[in-house]
C-alpha cells in the first residue's frame, strides 16, 4: 500500500510543478494571479519530500516488493546503510537529486518576498526544471516500481564497496553542489526573460557560494573515499567521472570571482550571465554523462539507451533555450574599460585560464568518444595529458593570485609592488635550491610549476598580513583564507607525488623483512567474523623499535553477493601515511603485503578544509552584509 | 555578427546529435560477437608460453579483457575473484605494459587460469573489443555471450549464468 502511496504522492509533486509553472506563465500577464504560484510551488515541494521519505521508511522496513530495494538492500544491513542504500545506485540518487534540487530552490523562494515578474520568471523555470526531472524519474527510472505478487524474502545487498560511511555523505554533498547551481542559473536566465535591471547577481551570491563550497565538499569528500576506505592508494586518478564533477567545480570557481568583479565595478556583466548558465548546464552534463552509460568508469551507473536519451533531449533542451535567449538578450550592458594591473583585471585572466582548463577537461572526457565514432579504435586519455596541461595554467593562475593581493578595484598596477613579487621569487629559487641540495627532493617540470604557484601564493598572502598601508590590509579574511588553503594544495600535490613510494615484499609470520627503507614483520594473522561478511586479519609492524607503527589490513569475504573486499590500514602523520594493503598467500606460504608510503597527504586534505574554512567565513559577512 | 549567433547554436545543436547518435550506436553494436567462433589467434601469455585458440575448444571460460591502467577493472575485481571459485577465468591484458601487468597481479590477487598477452590489442581487434574491461563466455571455442564495461551480479545473471 505505503508504495502506491508514495508513487501516487510523486506523481501529484510532478503535476503540481506542471501547474505551477503553466500558471506562472499565465501570470507574467495577470499580476492578481502571482500570488498563488509561490503557495503551489511550496506544495509539490513539500510532496517530493513526503514521497522520498516514505521510500526511506520503505527501506528501513525490508519492504522488499519494491524491486529498488530489493536489488539494493538486505535485511542483515544496519539501518544507517539501509537508509544509504537508497542513493547507490541510479533510480534511488536520482530521485535523491531531484529531492535536493527541489529544497534548495524552495529555501531560496522563500526567502525572496517580492512578487514582481523577476521572481515569477525564477518561480516558471525552476518549476519548469522540477517538472521535467520528476517526469524522467517516474517514466524511466522509478524507484517505487514493485515486484508482484511474487516479492523476494530477502534483498540482493548493497554493493560493499559502498558499505561505507563514505557512501551515506559524499553523494548528497556532492549533489547539494551540482543542483545548488540551479539558484544562479534560474536568476541569471529570469533576468533575461524579464528584462530586469536588477543586480541579481548580488541576491544569489551567498547561494552560488554556497553550492560551490558544498562541490568542493563533495569533490573532497569523494577523494577522501578513495583514498581511505577503497584503499585505491590514491587521491585522485583522472577518471571521467572526478573530471565531469570537476568541470562545474572550474566554471563555479570561475563564477564566484566574475561575480565578485561584476558585483563591485559593474564589469563582466555578459560574462557572468554566460557562466551562471554554463555552470548549470555543466552539472547536468555530469548527470548525463553518467547515467546513460556512454562513458565507462568507476561511477558509471548501469546503461541505459532510453535514459540517456531522454536525459540528453532534457539537457538539449535546456541548454539551446538559456544559449538563444543569452546570444539575442544577453549582450545589453553598457562596456565599460578595464585598467590592467587592477584586481579585477587578475580576475578576468585567471577566469580565461579557467575556461581553457574546463575546455581541456571536456576535450579529455570526449575526444575518446569522438575519436572512436570517426576512427575507429578506442584510446583513453589519462593523466599525463591532464597534468601537462593543466601544470603550465597553475603556475600562471598561481601567478596572477599572488600578484593580486597587492591590487586594487579599478586602479593600475603600481610598478613599485613588482620589485616584491620579484623578492618572493628569489626566495621560491632560494628553497626550490635548499630542496635539491640538503633534502635531495628535484621536482620534475610539472611538479615545479605547481610548488612555484603554490608556494608563491602563500608568501605573497603572507606578507601581505604585515602591510603597513592600512586600506591594503587584508579587506577580506574569507577569501584571504581560501586562497592559502589552495597555496598549501598546490604544494602537497607535488611533494606527494615526488616523496611517495611502493614497495610489496613477501612475508612470512614473526620473521622481519628488511625492505630498502622499511622493516616489517608480519605478527600474526588470523580470521574473525564480521555482521555480514568474514575476514582474514593480519597484525603488521612497520619499523620495529623507536618508530613502530602497528597496522591491521583486512580482507573481507561477503556472504551475500561472496564478493572479496581489501580493507587497507593507514597510519597517518602529518609527513607521511603508511599504508598497507593484505595480498595473497603465495605458493611458498607467504603473505604478500602492499606497502605505501605516501608523503604529505596532510597538506592535500589540510588545503582543501582550509579553502572550505574560508568559504564559510566569507558566507557569514555576505550574510551580516544582507541583514 | 547575426551569423555568428546562429552558428554557434546549430553547433550546439549538432554536438547534441552526435552524443544522440553515441548511445543509439553503442546499443546497436552490442554482442554482435557472439555465436561466432573464438577468433583464430597465437600469442604469448604474461609468462611468456605459447598459446593459441586451440586452447578454448573443450572448455567453458571466462574471458576479462583487462589492463593495469584500467580503473574499472580494479572495481570489477573483487566480483571475478568470487566467480573464479565457479568457472576458469581467462585474462586477456589489453595494451600493457608486462611489468605494470604482473605488478597489479600481485598487488589485486591474480586468479586468472591463465593470461593472454596482447600488447597492441591484435586479439582484441579480431573479438570487436572496444575498451577495457569486457568480458565474454566462450564454450567449447564459441563465443556464448558479451558484455561491455564492469562485470557485476546484474549482468552476470542476466547475460552470462542463462548460457552456461
Amino acid at each position: 500500500m505505503i508504495p502506491e502511496l508514495a508513487n501516487f504522492i510523486l506523481i501529484l509533486s510532478m503535476s503540481l510543478f506542471f501547474g505551477t509553472s503553466l500558471l506562472g506563465i499565465y501570470a507574467r500577464k495577470i499580476e492578481s494571479a502571482r500570488i498563488i504560484i509561490k503557495p503551489l510551488f511550496t506544495n509539490a515541494n513539500l510532496l517530493l519530500l513526503a514521497s522520498f521519505a516514505l521510500l526511506i521508511y520503505l527501506a528501513v522496513t525490508d519492504n522488499f516488493s519494491v524491486k529498488y530495494i530489493a536489488s539494493h538492500s538486505n535485511s542483515s544491513l544496519p539501518v544507517f546503510y539501509k537508509i544509504s542504500s537508497i542513493w547507490s545506485a541510479h533510480e534511488g540518487s536520482m530521485f535523491l537529486w531531484i529531492v535536493l534540487l527541489g529544497s534548495w530552490s524552495l529555501l531560496f523562494v522563500r526567502n525572496n518576498y517580492k512578487t514582481d515578474l523577476y521572481i515569477t520568471d525564477v518561480l516558471i523555470i525552476l518549476s519548469s526544471i522540477l517538472f521535467l526531472f520528476t517526469a524522467f524519474l517516474i517514466f524511466t527510472s522509478n524507484p517505487l516500481d514493485r515486484v508482484l505478487p511474487l516479492s523476494p524474502i530477502d534483498g540482493a545487498d548493497i554493493n560493499p564497496i559502498l558499505q561505507d560511511p563514505g557512501l551515506a555523505i559524499h553523494p548528497p554533498m556532492l549533489y547539494m553542489g551540482y543542483v545548488g547551481f540551479v539558484i544562479p542559473f534560474a536568476a541569471a536566465l529570469a533576468n533575461l526573460t524579464s528584462s530586469s535591471t536588477h543586480a541579481w547577481e548580488k541576491s544569489v551570491k551567498r547561494w552560488t557560494l554556497a553550492a560551490w563550497a558544498f562541490l568542493t565538499a563533495g569533490i573532497g569528500l569523494g577523494s577522501a573515499w578513495a583514498y581511505y576506505e577503497l584503499g585505491w592508494g590514491g587521491y585522485w586518478f583522472w577518471d571521467p567521472v572526478e573530471n565531469i564533477a570537476l568541470l562545474p567545480w572550474l566554471c563555479g570557481t570561475a563564477l564566484v570571482h566574475a561575480m565578485a568583479v561584476s558585483s563591485k565595478t559593474s564589469n563582466l556583466k555578459a560574462w557572468v550571465t554566460f557562466l551562471a548558465m554554463l555552470v548549470f548546464i555543466l552539472s547536468l552534463f555530469g548527470a548525463f554523462i553518467v547515467r546513460s552509460g556512454i562513458i565507462d568508469s568507476v561511477h558509471a551507473f548501469a546503461s541505459d539507451p532510453t535514459r540517456g536519451l531522454y536525459l540528453l533531449s532534457l539537457i538539449a533542451g535546456i541548454s539551446l533555450f538559456s544559449f538563444a535567449l543569452f546570444i539575442f538578450k544577453g549582450f545589453n550592458y553598457q562596456k565599460k574599460v578595464m585598467l590592467f594591473g587592477s584586481k579585477e583585471s587578475f580576475i578576468s585572466l585567471n577566469n580565461i585560464l579557467l575556461m581553457t582548463a574546463i575546455f581541456s577537461v571536456f576535450l579529455g572526457v570526449l575526444y575518446p568518444l569522438i575519436y572512436e565514432t570517426i576512427l575507429g579504435p578506442k584510446i583513453s586519455v589519462g593523466p599525463p595529458f591532464y597534468n601537462t596541461i593543466f601544470a603550465p595554467m597553475v603556475l600562471i593562475a598561481g601567478l596572477f593570485i599572488g600578484s593580486s593581493i597587492d591590487s586594487q578595484w579599478q586602479r593600475p598596477f603600481r610598478s613599485i609592488k613588482l620589485l616584491k613579487l620579484a623578492y618572493c621569487l628569489v626566495l621560491i629559487a632560494i628553497i626550490l635550491a635548499f630542496l635539491y641540495f640538503f633534502l635531495g627532493i628535484s621536482f620534475s617540470a610539472i611538479e615545479g610549476m605547481s610548488f612555484i604557484a603554490g608556494s608563491f601564493i602563500l608568501i605573497t598572502y603572507t606578507l601581505s598580513i604585515f602591510n603597513t598601508d592600512r586600506k591594503r590590509r587584508i579587506a577580506n579574511i574569507g577569501s584571504f583564507v581560501s586562497h592559502l588553503g589552495f597555496g598549501l594544495l598546490l604544494i602537497g600535490i607535488p611533494l606527494n607525488s615526488n616523496l611517495s613510494y611502493e614497495e610489496t615484499v613477501a612475508v612470512v609470520i614473526n620473521e622481519p623483512k628488511q625492505t630498502e627503507r622499511n622493516t616489517i614483520i608480519l605478527n600474526n594473522i588470523y580470521e574473525a567474523e564480521g555482521p555480514n561478511f568474514s575476514s582474514i586479519i593480519a597484525e603488521v609492524e612497520v619499523n620495529p623499535g623507536t618508530n613502530a607503527v602497528l597496522l591491521m589490513p583486512e580482507k573481507r569475504r561477503y556472504a551475500n553477493r561472496g564478493q572479496v573486499t581489501s580493507e587497507t590500514a593507514i597510519k597517518s602523520s602529518f609527513l607521511r601515511d603508511i599504508y598497507i594493503n593484505l595480498g595473497e598467500l603465495n605458493d611458498q606460504d607467504q603473505w604478500i603485503l602492499r606497502l605505501q608510503s605516501n608523503y604529505f597527504i596532510s597538506l592535500i586534505w589540510g588545503g582543501i578544509m582550509i579553502m572550505l574554512l574560508g568559504i564559510l567565513v566569507f558566507l557569514r559577512k555576505i550574510k551580516h552584509a544582507a541583514d | 555578427m547575426q551569423l555568428i549567433k546562429i552558428s554557434s547554436l546549430i553547433l550546439l545543436s549538432i554536438f547534441f546529435v552526435f552524443l544522440g547518435g553515441i548511445i543509439l550506436d553503442g546499443n546497436e553494436s552490442e554482442s554482435v560477437i557472439s555465436g561466432k567462433p573464438f577468433p583464430v589467434f597465437q600469442q604469448k601469455t604474461l609468462d611468456g608460453k605459447d598459446i593459441s585458440n586451440k586452447y578454448f575448444s573443450d572448455k567453458t571460460v571466462l574471458v576479462n579483457i583487462w589492463a593495469s591502467w584500467c580503473i574499472t577493472c580494479l572495481v570489477e575485481h573483487p566480483f571475478l575473484e568470487s566467480l573464479a571459485e565457479d568457472i576458469n577465468i581467462v585474462g586477456v591484458n589489453y595494451k600493457d605494459d608486462p611489468k605494470n601487468a604482473s605488478d597489479w597481479l600481485t598487488k589485486h590477487g591474480n586468479f586468472f587460469t591463465v593470461n593472454i598477452h596482447d600488447p597492441q590489442g591484435n586479439l582484441a581487434i579480431d573479438l570487436g573489443v572496444t575498451g577495457a574491461p569486457e568480458s565474454f563466455l566462450v564454450v567449447n571455442g564459441k563465443i556464448v555471450s558479451h558484455i561491455i564495461g564492469e562485470m557485476n551480479q546484474r549482468k552476470w545473471e542476466q547475460h552470462f549464468a542463462p548460457n552456461l
